[in-house]
């Protein structure tokens, strides 16, 4: 049975002060479970049972952080690869011998200055660019958030997902279907209207979006969070914990410090011979 | 199959969105035929080469505009002849009832005695000026560059003389060789010779299409992918 509207509110509720209060993945979607249950099953008015749901979340996280860690899903093999990438633009060396393994199960934040060679590096992991050396190993599909959106300003968000699924191997529907997924998880309902007609943050998600359509193994997103809002961001990064749940390998650009605690390894390019360092979680 | 007919799908979607350059599409050849009306052979000249720049000017923006999301699009699994053949066929599904638009105005107004010569003339418009668009756009990869050119192309074929040498040069002389034997009623030699012109110029011109999207969508010797 599903809660009414005044529990459904309050759960949405609930969902964006837990992740104002940094829980999110597993445990988030495990509380939001468990009291949508508990107010399914015994009819209570949520602010009786539970209280405000900023306070219920606040608590929730101050007693997850005196809790022992939960475990991470078993990391596995590398499903990226980067070894001994290297890179000169016009004499210019940007990526001096670059190695990066991310394994399914695991988020990796590229970061470094302006210049630095970051969206030069995910493009050679795409295969868009070539390397002067190295090489990349993908184990599984791929998908890929370009910094810029390359979408086609005279088709609808629905028609990019039809054209990028049928690529994909899935049916118009199926696109359509699990695009809209994608979108909901990041707080968008597709409409009607023309790609050129969308503001850059939902051109972004659409960006988004595609990239994961298919359920890719491996995702390369390069600062794909570009003119989202505060909540909008929370959700690109609410996904970006999904996914490394789901066993994903997902590499993200970023300029944002707050989120670099969180993640499983961080490839800084602006320090001298750049490796990966691993990060516990 | 279902990749190529999506990728048309979206180009017929794009195309018909614009409404202003579908309306300017069916009206440049009209205001050329109509510009020299007072002259039979002169008009259908002038329509056929309209044709022709507006469906090669169509067919290069149209790779441009591929050309930004393509890298996307192979990336998600689409080949790159799948990307290019699906182009072309949603070009061709606009292009196709255009011509045949224009040869019922011809025939209807004019009812030339030669009348399979004014279909050929047209059909050969679509099969030349398709990959004449698009080889412009995959080398030259800039609108207003690949719209000038086109302009020059189209403007030279129409001004010179198609008994010269330099004409040849040029991808539109097979169709201005049809015409002069649909108008002027001259032998069967200049069919042959028109039919292997347009055969040469598709395949160089598709040909040269086909190496530069392919080399631009090439798939990486650097980047290995393995199974899970």
């Amino acid at each position: 049975m599903s809660p009414d509207g005044a529990a459904a509110g309050w759960l949405d509720d609930l969902g964006r002060a837990l992740r104002r209060e940094n829980v999110d993945g597993w445990h988030h979607d495990q509380v939001l479970a468990e009291a949508r249950q508990h107010l399914a099953d015994s009819g209570e008015d949520p602010l009786v049972a539970f209280g405000p749901a900023v306070d219920y979340a606040r608590l929730l996280a101050g007693e997850l952080a005196g809790a022992p860690v939960t475990p991470p899903p078993s990391v596995g093999p590398a499903r990226l690869l980067v070894e001994g990438v290297v890179k000169t633009y016009r004499g210019r060396p940007v990526l001096t011998g670059v190695d990066l393994a991310v394994a399914g199960g695991e988020v990796a934040a590229v970061i470094g200055p302006n210049g630095v060679g970051k969206s030069t590096l995910l493009r050679i992991c795409a295969g868009l660019e070539s390397p002067d050396a190295g090489s990349v190993t993908v184990t599984g599909g791929l998908g890929y958030c370009p910094q810029r959106p390359a979408l086609v300003d005279l088709l609808r968000a629905e028609e990019h997902m039809e054209l990028v699924g049928a690529g994909r191997g899935l049916s118009r529907a199926e696109a359509r279907r699990h695009g809209a997924r994608l979108a909901a998880d990041l707080d968008w309902v597709p409409d009607r209207r023309l790609v050129g007609d969308l503001s850059g943050g939902t051109r972004q998600k659409l960006n988004v979006v595609l990239a994961a359509l298919g359920d890719p193994a491996v995702l390369l997103l390069d600062e794909p969070y570009q003119g989202f809002d505060g909540e909008s961001f929370l959700d690109f990064w609410e996904q970006v914990w999904h996914w490394r749940d789901e066993g994903r390998a997902v590499v993200v650009v970023t300029h944002r410090p707050e989120q670099l605690k969180r993640v499983d390894r961080v490839l800084d390019l602006g320090r001298e011979g750049a490796v990966a360092r691993r990060r516990s979680r | 199959m279902s990749r190529v007919r999506a990728v048309a799908r979206a180009t017929v979607v794009d195309l018909l969105r614009r409404r202003t350059v579908v309306v300017l599409m069916v009206l440049v050849p009209l205001a050329f035929y109509a510009a020299r009306h007072d002259l039979e052979g002169q008009s259908i000249r002038f329509l056929a080469m309209g044709l022709a720049w507006s469906l090669s000017t169509l067919a290069a923006f149209a790779g441009l505009a591929g050309q930004e999301i393509d890298p996307r699009l192979r990336l998600s699994g689409f080949g790159a002849g799948e990307l290019l053949a699906g182009r072309v066929l949603g070009l061709s599904s606009f292009a196709l009832p255009l011509a045949g638009l224009y040869a019922a105005v011809v025939l209807v107004d004019r009812r030339p005695e030669r009348w399979a010569g004014i279909l050929l003339a047209l059909g050969l418009t679509v099969a030349v000026a398709l990959p004449v668009g698009l080889v412009v756009a995959a080398l030259l990869r800039r609108p207003l560059e690949s719209a000038m050119l086109l302009l020059v192309v189209a403007g030279l074929q129409m001004l010179l003389d198609p008994a010269g040498d330099a004409p040849r040069a040029l991808p539109f002389w097979s169709v201005r060789e049809v015409l002069t034997w649909t108008v002027d009623g001259t032998d069967g030699g200049y069919v042959r010779r028109a039919l292997l012109h347009a055969a040469v110029a598709v395949v160089v011109l598709g040909g040269t299409t086909v190496l530069a999207r392919a080399r631009s969508l090439r798939r990486r010797p650097h980047l290995r992918h393995s199974v899970v």
